[in-house]
């Protein structure tokens, strides 16, 4: 099946057809920043799954993050080491961007009790949420 | 890079609410405490005591 899709400028898959496309639609979505790529494949090329390769050429499936945390349920002032994770990966605490990791470092320190729902984001992967809850005074 | 773990909006009670043990470890620290005589003897002879000792009693630990 040849799907037609329209990316931004960060290679993300803003949205794809089956259907046809004139220029008229190609040209509209330019003026809109998009730019276009067209492939030939069977899976439904979402945004989740795949984005548009680095030659701009394609797409690629997206990969799995496997971090590994030192602990999912810390007590109080606990630094927990996450590690696996590759630089560039944007880190999200409850849904609010905290930054782009610069290195393959990350530490997350308790200072609160609660639920914590940390989301790691990066073109290449799939998005990946990890609980953390701190545990209750023993 | 680190993160803090906060959430944003949380009072005092919301956190102490979230840090204190569950009711049943408090309700057996406030048992232990009255079993060892800090708040008076005449508190071990109060319902909530009793009640629990009797199952304290019935089910010892190993």
């Amino acid at each position: 099946m040849i799907w037609h899709i329209f990316y931004n400028s960060s290679r993300v898959i803003n949205w794809s057809t089956s259907a046809g496309v004139d220029d008229r639609i190609k040209t509209e979505q330019a003026e809109a920043g998009l730019s276009y790529v067209q492939v030939e494949q069977d899976d439904l090329p979402i945004p989740e799954n795949f984005y548009v390769s680095t030659g701009e050429d394609g797409i690629t499936e997206k990969g799995n993050f496997n971090p590994t945390f030192s602990t999912t349920t810390p007590t109080i002032d606990t630094v927990i080491n996450v590690t696996g994770l590759p630089a560039g990966t944007e880190v999200f605490l409850d849904s609010v961007s905290k930054g782009t990791m610069s290195d393959t470092t990350l530490t997350l320190t308790t200072s609160e009790p609660g639920k914590f729902d940390v989301t790691f984001k990066k073109l290449e992967f799939k998005d990946l949420t990890q609980r953390v809850i701190t545990a209750k005074q023993s | 890079m680190n993160i803090n773990l906060t959430k944003s909006g949380a009072t005092f009670t919301t956190k102490r609410k979230d840090y204190y043990p569950n009711l049943v470890k408090q309700l057996d620290l406030l048992y232990h405490d009255i079993d060892a005589g800090k708040l008076g003897e005449t508190a071990k002879t109060s319902t909530f005591y009793l009640a629990r000792k009797a199952v304290k009693d019935k089910y010892p630990s190993g």
